[in-house]
């Protein structure tokens, strides 16, 4: 009988029984870095992009809307409306439970209702609708208006800033004009406070408590399944070396690497890109309505002609892989997108738009001022807009700033000549643009409408009335109504087509969930050891 | 008493100088294109929303009155709170402070070290290959931009030898180790430019002092190269190099902002150019205030330093 030395097997054994609590311990991390900084922690307070990102982190809607834009109820067990279209009345889910461990109440509900109503643009609207906001009980509140809308449901599952999220009753009574100071949501992750550098890092951790609805997710609904401990956001503004640290697998995924890098990745062993941004972004040709030349329909028309989108995308997004010509004001691919009345965009014609300027009685010397901005996107389209301008002899002044600059000056209402400006360049969420009703970008209203100040009252009408629309056919017409009329008598802006940028992350990150209006998403995502995994 | 008086002096002129600081900036500022409202507002909003915000800010006040409440504040130690992270303006500030330390210090000590004896043996042995090489190395570096040396060092001593992390930093208290392995490519980037500086004006201070009538009694008096070089030129060329020392922290002050984007360093280069992009008001006065003031004592202290290091400079 041969005696073996048993030591190394009880060194094997111990070390391995020793390793299972590190092993079950293991927290699962994804790194993700982005460009976007957390501007404000109140994602009603601002509409901007960091604050909105965060706000699908952190807290939860009642209502929600599906990749095929239908609504589906989300902190909602179910939402009733009665006969008349008058009183709606809606039931939590059972289980939802704040970050502090407390149930979420109607009356949170109600009170976070109308903070968010006081500040966005569509839930002002309802609120002049509105009658009153009753708690039935805990789980039950009920809206009653004063007259029908149509869009009522729609508008609280409205997906894009300023969302409106749930929050405790005692954070939503902050004035909507102060931001809030306690960061508790009901959402699938926990904002980590104390880990916050701004400017640097955020950091989240998964919601224990959290109960994910049974229905897959799609877009911002269905089941939020948290499949990672924690998620890091590192603002990397320089994206060089966030592709270099994507490389170093110091980060796992790198949102909006620009076109250039897109080779690199897709030969970087390991690396790979997913398109999570579904309907990408629109981008916009701003002219002012209230000066020479675009206070003429024709000018308008004119500009349209010199448009030539398939140029500009190539110049922003390079591969047309990632991006796609809309001669459309609503998101291409959406319901409300059509083609009518943008005969202009589909082509390019620079003898009708100099015979346009001409008939207008345009002086071509007088200097056309474009606001420029220190943004790739805009920087290349302002450049292609004026060397288009100035290919029909027209003179340009292309004035150069950085964006917050621009988006100052561009409240300027003073001629041109005087410090205000003729066209600016800028680009939104096409997931915020698919409906002339929620985005404030649509306004004609004059003087107290978007920036270009477009003014006309047929559009304005139809605007209002699209949320009135009880079929989805009522409102598409409504749509096409309002698309024709704005390129008739000069619309607030000119698309010049839609495009997205893919992430680039670690073959190890799987499982994510597209967004129509961009936002990164972390619920569902999955991270192994390794690809193979 | 002398020297009391002086440093009293020292330091009144020190209040007055950051009084005018204070005016500037603020003055600046005010006139300065943009606003935060907007950046709070965002895209999609209307311009209504963004004049609410406007005066939810206080920005429509008129400049006296904006700038008398700032000052009252500041001179209470009170720097404001930072309009979009509402975030007091000091912790925001002390947040980013130990990379910023952190990177300056290494980049002083690292810099000097290198930079001085390098100088001084181009000095001594002017014309040599060392010389020569000291000079072509100064062309090189004071023509390549500072963020594509970054780059250049991410490249090969990250990606292609993994000897050091891409990016971040490690703070000392989590290990010497860790931290040097964080800042020693940031230190590289960031003292390239200082070290040529800094050994430019060694080798030009030395070669002079090397030619005065001293060196040559020192000389004849049997002293070895080194004992002159050592005891007798660098006292003497020191007070050049400790100003372009000094002047080297305004340089630094100036280089962390690209290093910091480069390296993704949380500091305060990053913080200064965040608050400018967002117009976060409370925020650039704090930066710019405290940043003036640290600069304002290190000159003091290098005038100082002058009367130790040459007893012929009076007080």
């Amino acid at each position: 009988m041969k005696f073996r030395n048993p030591l190394p097997t009880l060194a094997l054994t111990v070390s391995l029984v020793l390793s299972l609590p590190a092993l079950a311990l293991a927290e699962t991390t994804i790194r993700f870095a982005t460009g976007y900084d957390l501007e404000s922690i109140d994602p009603i307070w601002t509409t901007a992009g960091g604050a909105f990102r965060h706000g699908y982190m952190v807290y939860d809607t009642l209502l929600a809307k599906d990749a095929d834009g239908l609504t589906h109820p989300q902190m909602l067990e179910s939402y009733d409306i009665s006969d008349d279209s008058l009183t709606y009345t809606f039931t939590l889910r059972e289980g939802l439970l704040w970050h502090d461990g407390t149930p979420v109440t109607a009356e949170d509900c109600v009170a976070s209702i109308q903070r968010w109503g006081a500040r966005d643009g569509a839930g002002q609207v309802l609120m002049e609708y509105m009658s009153a906001m009753n708690t039935i009980d805990d789980k039950t509140f009920e809206m009653v208006l004063s007259e029908p809308f149509g869009a009522t449901i729609d508008t609280l599952a409205k997906g894009a800033a300023n969302v409106p999220f749930m929050m405790p009753k005692r954070v939503a009574e902050t004035s909507p004009d102060e931001q809030i100071t306690e960061y508790v949501g009901s959402g699938p992750f926990i904002f980590v406070e104390e880990e916050w550098v701004p400017g640097s890092k955020i950091v989240y951790r998964k919601n224990p408590n959290y109960v994910p609805r049974d229905e897959p997710a799609s877009d911002v609904a269905g089941g939020k399944h948290v499949h990672v401990d924690r998620v890091e956001w590192l603002i990397m503004p320089d994206q060089q070396t966030a592709l270099s640290a994507l490389m170093a697998g110091e980060v796992d995924i790198l949102e909006s690497p620009t076109i250039d890098m897109l080779p690199i990745v897709d030969q970087t062993e390991g690396l790979t890109t997913t398109q999570v941004n579904r309907d990408g972004w629109v981008g916009m040709v701003v002219p002012n309505h209230l000066h020479p030349p675009f206070d003429d329909p024709r000018a308008h028309e004119a500009l349209a002609w010199l448009i030539d989108q398939e140029v500009y995308l190539q110049a922003i997004a390079g591969n047309p892989e990632y991006s796609k010509p809309c001669a459309s004001l609503f998101a291409c691919g959406t319901p409300m997108s059509s083609d009518i009345g943008g005969e202009a965009l589909s082509g390019f014609d620079k003898e009708r738009a100099r015979e346009l300027f001409e008939e207008i009685g345009w002086d071509f010397d007088e200097p056309i001022v474009l606001l420029n901005a220190d943004d790739p996107a805009i920087n290349s389209s302002i450049l292609l807009t004026a060397q288009a301008l100035r290919s029909i002899g027209l003179t340009t002044d292309v004035q150069s700033m950085d964006w917050s600059t621009l988006a100052k000056r561009r409240t300027s209402t003073d001629a041109p000549e005087d410090g205000g400006w003729n066209i600016f360049i800028t680009y939104g969420s096409a997931g915020s643009r698919h409906n002339p009703f929620f985005n404030a970008s649509y306004s004609a209203a004059c003087a107290d409408g978007w920036f270009g100040w477009a003014c006309d009252e047929e559009l304005e009408t139809l605007r209002a009335a699209w949320p009135l629309g009880e079929t989805v056919e009522e409102r598409q017409e409504i749509a096409r109504a309002y698309q024709e009329r704005a390129f008739t008598v000069g619309s607030p802006w000119i698309p010049f087509g839609q495009w997205a940028e893919p992430v680039a992350h670690s073959e190890t990150v799987t499982d994510f969930v597209p967004i129509g209006t961009g936002v990164v998403v972390f619920w569902n995502m999955r991270k192994s050891e390794s690809a193979a995994d | 008493m002398a020297f009391a008086v002086f440093a009293a002096r020292r330091l009144a002129s020190m209040i007055w100088v950051m009084l005018f600081v204070a005016l500037f900036v603020f003055s600046l500022l005010y006139l300065a294109p943009g606003d935060a409202a907007t950046v709070i507002a965002g895209e999609d909003t209307s311009p209504e929303d963004v004049e609410r915000i406007r005066k939810g800010l206080g920005l429509d006040q008129p400049f006296h009155q904006q700038f008398l409440i700032w000052l009252g504040n500041i001179l209470q130690g009170d720097f404001g709170i930072s309009i979009f992270s509402n975030i007091p303006v000091l912790e925001l500030i002390g947040q980013r402070l130990d990379p910023t330390i952190s990177l300056t210090l290494t980049t002083i000590i690292f810099s000097t070290l290198v930079a001085v004896p390098f100088g001084v043996i181009a000095a001594w042995r002017s014309g040599s290959l060392i010389d020569r090489s000291l000079m072509l190395f100064s062309a090189i570096c004071f023509a390549m931009p500072a963020f594509v040396l970054g780059y250049c060092l991410i490249l090969l001593l990250s990606l292609q030898l993994d000897l050091f992390p891409v990016q971040g930093f490690v703070p000392i208290s989590d290990g010497i180790g860790p931290f040097l392995l964080a800042i020693t490519l940031p230190t590289l980037m960031l003292g390239t430019v200082y070290i040529v500086l800094i050994a430019r004006i060694t080798r030009a201070t030395v070669m002079d002092v090397l030619n005065e009538d001293y060196i040559r009694t020192a000389r004849s008096r049997g002293l070895s190269e080194r004992e002159v070089l050592i005891r007798h030129a660098l006292p003497n060329a020191a007070v050049p190099i400790v100003t372009v020392i000094g002047l080297g922290f305004a340089l630094i002050i100036g280089g962390v902002v690209i290093t910091e984007t480069v390296f993704n360093i949380p500091g305060i280069g990053r913080l200064t150019v965040d608050a400018i992009n967002k117009r976060d008001y409370p925020l650039i006065q704090g930066i710019i205030i405290l940043t003036s003031a640290v600069y304002v004592i290190i000159n003091t202290i290098i005038d100082i330093l002058y009367v130790y290091i040459d007893p012929r400079i009076r007080l």
